[in-house]
């Protein structure tokens, strides 16, 4: 299965129109999936009129795996891992997503360092993301000083993730259930040593790009995506937020631990390039102070049990040796085909790093799962783009995908 | 009764109340409101638009549409909408079987914008149709992918290791 899907530009209303913006031939100009500012972007093709762009087609689906199918044909406890890979930087916050849907089915309860540590990871996550785009940025507007600084930073937090799961990119951390494992003294204090690092790169960032020339003017009035426009086009995360609207699930479902945790939605007015800017800079001063909370709250409630010993998802115990047979055979088919997931559907949604990241699961009982839809942000900003793209310049199209908050893994089907 | 529950509760009941005969069930499910539509529900769009403009409600954000294959059941296909009250953040599904989905849907583009582009994404992996897409020759698929990759009987790996499998 190769997915193609081509977004055009569109009129306001929605509807797709290619026949009036043909195409103009000897002035296309193809960006391709490996096109540096994309980072992990799409194809997108322009048409241009000498520096401005006339009109762009984006192809997503470049880095596709079939993950649904894929999801559908495997143990519910295998598909939290292959979700894992729907966001390279955040993969933390996917797995979340699609435990909170197939807990939901289980009636779980998890236990509370479970949900403190999921959400400590899962914002790691989110600076990782955001560290990523403000890099891309930067090197865009020739700052390659806070870019270099960003991705340093991003690779701090890398190494400790590493450090913690064994893995800086599709680490498991996250199960079902709860966590893979809890957090060593010497871990948390090298952790609070990483946020004070990133939270240094950010005061020097914000010092430095405001003293290059011609830095802001080139992300201002850029690639602009009102309040409006987000919404019909399913538009959420830091686009929305960028464009005036403070929805994120974070605070407006408070789901998890979040309506615990002191933190600021941060918005922005008109929704350019530069709003977007600012409202990652100001989320990964946030995340970093949910990390300390994280960290504080975990101090607070000691040593304990990382997941929930419910018999339909707890593996065996290589220390206990069962006693009858139908304990070896529980063993083994918790193994062999993990948990039966009573029959039902449900959808969660997590506040991802580009937006809203949420499962939909459907199960008939068996240990097949029926259905799992994975509702990724990227693939709703893909539909959107094009339009951000319509009359810019070729110069500023670079800062408009590096901000658009669009991975290519995230529209996979 | 946490505020949260009692919110669904509210906010089923008010579903119960605005759609009356219109749908089959209203139900509380974990964590969000189900509403089982008629499969021989005609006027989609109207119980839309009153789900969007009901204050109380205010389901003004379509955050999914999808399909669901139960092949060998009566109704194979399903087609899930996710709405969500951008003011509390709750999510309400309506459920519409479309029993084998040979027939055409109306869009959903007129009351959410944004369902235009997942009914050409459904309509690409599970074959099943919307009326007034603007152009029914782009899909999710390359143009010349003849199947639909996320029906159930379309194999989950190449044909070749398929047969082996089932060897």
């Amino acid at each position: 299965m190769t997915a193609h899907l081509r977004a055009v530009d569109s009129e306001p209303d929605g509807v797709e129109d290619t026949a009036s913006s043909p195409p103009l031939p000897g002035r296309r100009l193809v960006l391709g999936a490996g096109y540096a500012a994309g980072g992990r972007g799409p194809t997108v093709t322009l048409d241009l009129d000498g520096e401005q762009v006339v009109s762009a087609t984006v192809e997503i689906g470049r880095t596709h795996r079939g993950v649904e199918k894929l999801l559908e044909s495997r143990p519910w406890y295998h598909a939290v891992p292959y979700a894992e890979g729907i966001a390279p930087e955040s993969g933390a916050l996917a797995a979340t997503a699609l435990c909170h849907a197939v807990e939901a089915l289980l009636a779980l309860e998890l236990p509370e360092r479970a949900q403190w540590l999921r959400v400590l990871i899962g914002e790691l996550g989110r600076v990782r993301d955001h560290l990523m785009r403000l890099s891309a940025t930067c090197a865009q507007l020739g700052a390659s000083g806070p870019s270099a600084w960003l991705r340093g930073g991003r690779d701090r937090v890398s190494e400790w993730q590493t450090a913690l799961t064994g893995a800086a990119v599709a680490s498991h951390f996250v199960r079902l259930g709860g966590v893979s494992r809890p957090l060593s003294d010497g871990l948390a204090d090298e952790l609070r040593d990483v946020v004070a690092d990133v939270e240094a790169v950010i005061d020097d960032v914000e010092r430095s790009v405001g003293r290059l020339r011609g830095f802001v003017h080139r992300l201002r009035d850029v690639g602009v995506l009102d309040r409006e426009a987000c919404l019909r086009r399913g538009v959420t995360g830091v686009l929305l937020r960028a464009a005036g609207d403070a929805f994120d699930l974070r605070r407006t479902q408070g789901y998890s631990v979040y309506p615990e945790i002191d933190f600021d939605v941060v918005v922005g007015t008109t929704g350019d390039n530069y709003d977007r800017f600012l409202v990652c800079l100001g989320e990964v001063r946030q995340s970093l102070g949910i990390v300390g909370q994280c960290l504080a709250r975990l101090d607070a409630l000691g040593e304990g049990p990382v997941r929930s010993p419910d018999p339909r998802i707890a593996w065996p115990s290589p220390r206990v040796e069962p006693q009858q047979i139908t304990e070896v055979i529980h063993h083994a088919m918790g193994v062999i085909e993990g948990p039966q997931v009573p029959v039902g559907d449900a959808y969660a949604a997590v506040e991802g790093a580009n937006g809203e990241l949420g499962f939909y699961v459907v199960s008939e009982g068996g240990p097949l799962p029926v259905r799992i839809r994975c509702r990724a942000p990227g693939f709703f900003h893909a539909s959107a783009l094009p339009g951000m793209l319509r009359g810019a310049a070729l110069a500023e199209v670079g800062t408009t995908l590096a901000l658009a908050n669009l991975d290519s893994s995230e529209c996979d089907r | 009764m946490s505020a949260v529950a009692d919110r669904l509760a509210d906010m089923a009941a008010r579903a119960r109340d605005v759609l009356a005969e219109d749908v089959s069930a209203v139900e509380l499910g974990a964590g969000e409101v189900v509403i089982r539509a008629h499969a021989e529900t005609e006027d989609m769009i109207t119980l839309f638009e009153r789900l969007r403009d009901d204050d109380r409600l205010d389901l003004s954000m379509l955050c999914d549409l999808t399909a669901v294959d139960r092949l060998g059941a009566r109704n194979r296909f399903e087609i899930v909408y996710q709405l969500r009250s951008p003011e509390c953040g709750h999510t309400v599904r309506v459920r519409l079987p479309v029993g084998d989905g040979t027939g055409l849907l109306a869009s959903l583009a007129p009351v959410h914008p944004v369902a235009a582009w997942l009914e050409r994404e459904v309509e690409g992996l599970f074959g099943i149709r919307f009326g007034d897409l603007a152009d029914d020759g782009r899909s999710v698929l390359e143009p010349d992918f003849a199947s639909h990759p996320l029906r159930k009987d379309h194999p989950g790996m190449g044909e070749s290791a398929h047969r082996e499998r089932r060897r």
